[in-house]
């Protein structure tokens, strides 16, 4: 029953991603070519940076995220367009995932907006997703020297209307960092659920 | 959750010109003088304090126009942004051509709303253009996310 199930799952998949082979699942050497996310060449290393969670404790990116597939995306609360579209693709798809998956996987949204986005601030806004998420700040020396690990680039204040409205741009790209603590794919903006719902589980394999 | 093998198959027998169980989201339209608006649509706040809203504005003229502004009775403000948040004064729309608001690019941003959009209600948006005037859609609130 369940070979059936994940047979006309695959068939699925592959009508709704046209010219995709059909390759038998998880395999055991780490295969980008597999992923609706697309490759980044080469991989980049898990960063090492210790910043503040929601509890106002300190968060060991690399001890905390040990063992599983944890998506990095710098952003913040007031951003309208790419940010909680980002958010509500992936809580909505691990809702729909195994536990198993569920597990393995960890969403961690660091800010680019420390003034504005303080624990409190970021706890409130991620549980509009998923509770479970991971949130994290720290002042703009502890955040820049995160980013600098990646290539996100630099965020760029944009001055809004008056003093608190302004704006930030930053990178739309989500990084998913497996078990070996490589990136080897990432997630830009345009990803949709589907394509996320296709990799969370080939990643967790991995 | 798995989809059952029927729910699977019938889906597979539907075929790729439908999305399974999704009906397509509504989208506002309109025209204005040359100007023709489709596929207008804001998406529910995460926060009070922002949100965004897009649309097609197609400009059948022979002149071109320019979208000097946004504004609806719910926000206090609105600006234009273009890709990474780059804040934009004014939006051009050349004769003949388009100017596409959407997820990812230049949008409507609105601040810090008197009244929270909810997902399925409508948002009124008042755009006002150099040439042609000035028009009010209701645009259809949707949530975030893209299936």
């Amino acid at each position: 029953m369940r070979t059936t199930i994940r047979g006309v799952a695959a068939l699925l998949a592959v009508t709704m991603l046209l010219g995709t082979a059909c390759k038998p699942a998880a395999p055991r050497t780490f295969n980008p070519e597999g992923l609706a996310g697309p490759k980044i060449d080469p991989p980049v290393p898990k960063p090492d940076f210790i910043l503040t969670d929601t509890d106002g404790k300190p968060f060991n990116f690399r001890k905390e995220t040990e063992g599983k597939v944890a998506l990095l995306f710098f952003g913040y609360t007031h951003c309208p367009d790419i940010c909680p579209v980002h958010l509500a693709n992936i809580a909505a798809v691990l809702k729909k995932l195994s536990p198993e998956v569920n597990n393995a996987v960890r969403m961690v949204f660091v800010t680019t907006d420390p003034r504005r986005d303080t624990p409190e601030v970021i706890r409130a806004y991620l549980d509009k997703f998923d509770a479970r998420f991971i949130g994290l700040s720290g002042d703009s020396l502890a955040l820049r020297g995160a980013m600098r690990q990646l290539p996100v680039g630099t965020p760029i204040y944009e001055p809004g209307a008056n003093d608190s409205t302004y704006t930030i741009g930053h990178s739309a790209m989500v990084l998913a960092f497996t078990r070996d603590n490589l990136a080897h794919v990432v997630y830009p903006f345009g990803i949709r659920q589907q394509d996320w719902a296709r990799d969370l589980p080939l990643l967790a394999e991995q | 959750m798995r989809p059952t093998p029927a729910t699977a198959l019938s889906c597979l027998l539907a075929g790729m010109l439908l999305a399974c169980g999704s009906p397509p989201p509504p989208a506002a339209e309109g025209a204005l003088g040359d100007l023709r608006f489709t596929e207008g649509f804001a998406n529910e706040p995460i926060i009070q304090a922002s949100g965004a809203a897009y649309l097609r504005i197609e400009n059948r003229g022979a002149l071109p126009d320019t979208l000097l502004e946004a504004s609806s009775p719910a926000a206090r403000g609105a600006m234009f942004h273009g890709g990474a948040m780059a804040h934009l004064m004014v939006l051009p729309i050349p004769a003949g051509g388009e100017l596409r608001l959407e997820p990812g690019g230049t949008h409507i941003m609105f601040e810090d709303f008197s009244e929270m959009p909810r997902a399925g209600d409508s948002l009124a948006v008042t755009l006002r253009f150099a040439r042609a005037g000035s028009v009010t859609l209701e645009l259809p609130i949707r949530v975030y996310g893209t299936p």
